[in-house]
């Protein structure tokens, strides 16, 4: 079964969904041997350094791989390891999926409490007057007894 | 006079923009025509540059917070008026009463501020004042509404007027106090002028430092900073109330019934005149002679003297008698007092809209992480439930019986009436000997109980801060040291889901910390020394966020959403995925990741 390899190049964070690796070369061959689609060992023969591949694509298996490993196993021969790329692979289904975020770069609500909030030693202290204060004196004399009038 | 002034706060990044404009174009402050003889290139449209004068960026960071600006109603310099203002300062705030007071600095214990001293048909006058409240300057600003002159005024600002072009370079500038006017003429041409009417130089970045005291720059990037965006978005401050299905309550009216005027005794309020007087007509030979022989003491006369901290209602000035004892030589005159309860408003305090008050709008504003506390004059110091207070007004009431000296201080938010202390007002004043061993006892024994409640509560402190402390220990999630690197962000994921409150770095800095009482007990013979100005005292978290935590890191959201929706960073607390044509183990990644925090 012959099918297409398209060989990558990203350089964008591992846990983004929406990759945008750059096509570096398209190698076009037939699986000799039995793999996994998830985690392929692919054996490829090419005539060149596979060093600026850091990903690939393959259509058949409607996947795309980060390559984590590449072995050179003789003149020309070159084994490329694989993991599926769950995230760009399956993109459109999980962005289709709902949820409950716990944590978000946007949205977000700074009066739900959090463990990773981080305070330094020495508070804020604020000393807020109330417009008025007591002002003046008087005496208060208590007596009992005591009669009094106006005038004389 | 409603809208006659207006404040325009602009933050950093206008004024440097606008430092940048006054460093290109010397000309716009100089008066001076363009280098080719032409006229100035500034149109109307640029008037923007008017009104704030700013140096290079090193210096931003003595300067205050909100650079404000002055203008009258009619002028079209509103361009500042788009973005980035703090929380609590509104655009195009009104500040128009004689009085207000804006302040520069909101992140500082103390802040410098200016304060309306007057204003007048045309003019404003403007105090600058210390972080200390020491005045130390005023400037009076013209303001010509109806003409097609607009008069803009820099309120003190640091700028390098000999050479403002190398303002990049230089150290040494200078307050401006002056005005800087602008006049628009019909659109086909302008002048302006700069006048002083008083400055200070500033020779050096220390002088700078200690007139406008330190303040951090703005930094947008930090969501709890005021030109954050926690201010816009995410948080609602207002939300927590007390909700409609919350009934008032309300301290009743002061009682109609009161010793006063009962005939039994007579309350009054002599001047100390006329207790000179009454000290002569009691120690008179004829008098005690009489006293001798018809009271077994002075005590049967007098019931008490005292002295209360507040002007009391006066009444009539009387001639006194004692059970009809009538000596013309000896007739005593004394001021009744007209009533005998006093109910005295210390004013509010509106923790929703004054500048003063610091907020982040965020958990931090709320407890554990803020504190509250209020000085009561004659009362104490007592904690507050910063939940109950956070965006209210509040209002302090006292209630006095000048009979006893009992006062109650009664604590209205938001038209509820929560917090109701008690203590008391009077000094009492000895008449016998008696009185005087009494007084000196009780005072005793309230400095006694003072050292006893102050040495538990410092004990009480420091325990729960070392049992809290070993508690934190414990509980300490960061345990990444084991598992692949996978795993380590999945465990830090299940301690952010997870949300022990105890071990949340921030709470346990809060929460650890001891309350120490600020003061013992305050009345009788104690309370005419101490503060009079009752106070509010909030201590709130200083935040320690990195730039663009957020992005990195995320921020709670706590929403349910479809991922599609959102953008950036994201960690998912649970998701149902379906419509996927992937393997088991695939999927089961795709979850792991997903919780672990992923980029949309």
């Amino acid at each position: 079964m012959a099918f297409d390899i398209h060989l990558m190049n990203n350089q964008e964070e591992l846990n983004k969904i929406k990759k945008n690796p750059a096509g570096v070369r398209t190698l076009t061959g037939t699986l000799r041997e039995g793999t996994s689609i998830v985690d392929p060992e692919i054996l490829i023969e090419y005539d060149g350094a596979l060093t600026d591949c850091n990903y690939m694509h393959i259509p058949t298996f409607h996947r795309y791989y980060f390559i984590t490993n590449i072995e050179s196993v003789g003149n020309k021969l070159w084994k490329i390891y694989a993991h599926c790329d769950v995230l760009k692979t399956y993109a459109e289904g999980i962005l289709n999926c709902t949820g409950v975020i716990s944590r978000q770069e946007k949205d977000w609500n700074l009066f739900l409490n959090d463990a990773a909030f981080k305070v330094y030693a020495n508070p804020r202290l604020q000393v807020i007057n109330f417009p008025q204060k007591f002002t003046g004196d008087d005496y208060i004399l208590v007596m009992k007894g005591t009669h009094y009038y106006i005038g004389d | 006079m409603a809208d006659l002034w207006r404040l325009v706060h602009v933050n950093a990044d206008h004024t440097r923009q606008i430092a940048k404009y006054m460093v290109e174009f010397p000309e716009f402050y100089s008066g001076q025509p363009q280098a080719d003889g032409s006229a100035s290139k500034y149109a109307d449209s640029e008037s923007l540059q008017v009104g704030i004068l700013v140096k290079y960026e090193d210096v931003m960071r003595y300067m205050p917070k909100q650079p404000l600006y002055v203008r009258g109603p009619g002028d079209a310099y509103n361009t500042f008026e788009t973005a980035g203002f703090g929380p609590g300062l509104t655009q195009g705030e009104v500040f128009n009463t004689v009085g207000e007071r804006l302040y520069l600095d909101r992140w500082d214990a103390k802040h410098p501020y200016i304060e309306i001293l007057g204003i007048g048909g045309t003019n404003i006058t403007l105090g600058y004042f210390t972080a200390g409240g020491v005045k130390a300057y005023q400037v009076t600003i013209n303001h010509l509404s109806t003409s097609s002159s607009v008069s803009c005024q820099t309120i003190p600002w640091v700028a390098n007027l000999s050479d403002v072009a190398n303002w990049e370079t230089k150290d040494d500038c200078r307050l401006i106090t002056g005005s800087l006017t602008y006049f628009i003429t019909g659109g086909a041409g302008f002048g302006y002028s700069f006048g002083f009417i008083q400055s200070i130089n500033v020779s050096s970045v220390d002088n700078a430092k200690a007139f406008w005291g330190v303040a951090e720059p703005l930094d947008g990037d930090n969501p709890y900073s005021p030109a954050g965006k926690t201010m816009p978005g995410g948080g609602r401050r207002n939300k927590q109330d007390f909700g409609d299905w919350s009934d008032d309550v309300t301290a009743d009216g002061m009682p109609v019934r009161s010793a006063v005027g009962s005939g039994l005794i007579s309350v009054f309020s002599p001047t100390a005149s006329e207790m000179m007087t009454l000290s002569k007509v009691l120690w008179s030979k004829d008098f005690f002679n009489w006293v001798n022989n018809m009271v077994s003491n002075i005590d049967d006369l007098f019931i008490f003297l005292g002295i209360v901290p507040f002007n009391v209602t006066k009444g009539n000035t009387v001639n006194v008698t004692y059970f009809g004892f009538v000596d013309p030589s000896s007739t005593i005159s004394l001021t009744l007092c007209s009533q005998q309860y006093y109910e005295i408003d210390m004013g509010t305090i509106d923790l929703a809209n004054d500048g003063r008050v610091h907020r982040s709008d965020s958990v931090f504003d709320y407890s554990p992480f803020s504190k509250l506390g209020i000085y009561l004059p004659f009362i104490g110091f007592e904690e507050l439930d910063i939940d109950e207070f956070r965006d209210k007004a509040v209002n302090l009431t006292y209630r006095i019986d000048i009979l006893t000296g009992s006062c109650l201080a009664l604590l209205t938010v938001n038209g509820k009436t929560l917090y109701q202390f008690s203590g008391n007002c009077m000094t009492q004043l000895p008449l016998t000997s008696l009185d005087a061993s009494q007084i000196v006892s009780n005072s005793v024994n309230i400095a006694t109980a003072l050292v006893g409640v102050g040495s538990a509560s410092a004990i009480a402190g420091a325990g729960a801060a070392a049992i809290e402390s070993a508690m934190n220990r414990e509980n300490n999630p960061m345990n990444a040291e084991q598992g692949s690197l996978q795993n380590a962000r999945f465990e830090a994921q299940v301690s952010f889901a997870g949300g022990n409150l105890a071990s949340a770095t921030a709470n346990g800095m809060m929460g650890m910390k001891p309350n120490f009482k600020h003061s013992g007990a305050l009345g009788a013979s104690t309370s005419l020394f101490a503060v009079k100005q009752p106070y509010l005292f909030l201590t709130t978290p200083n935040e320690a966020v990195p730039d663009g935590y957020e992005k990195y890191c995320g921020l709670p959201s706590n929403i349910t959403s479809r991922l599609g929706d959102l953008s950036g960073y994201t960690v998912v607390e649970d998701i149902r995925l379906n419509g996927l044509v992937a393997t088991s183990p695939e999927v089961d990644e795709i979850y792991k990741l997903l919780k672990t925090g992923v980029i949309i």
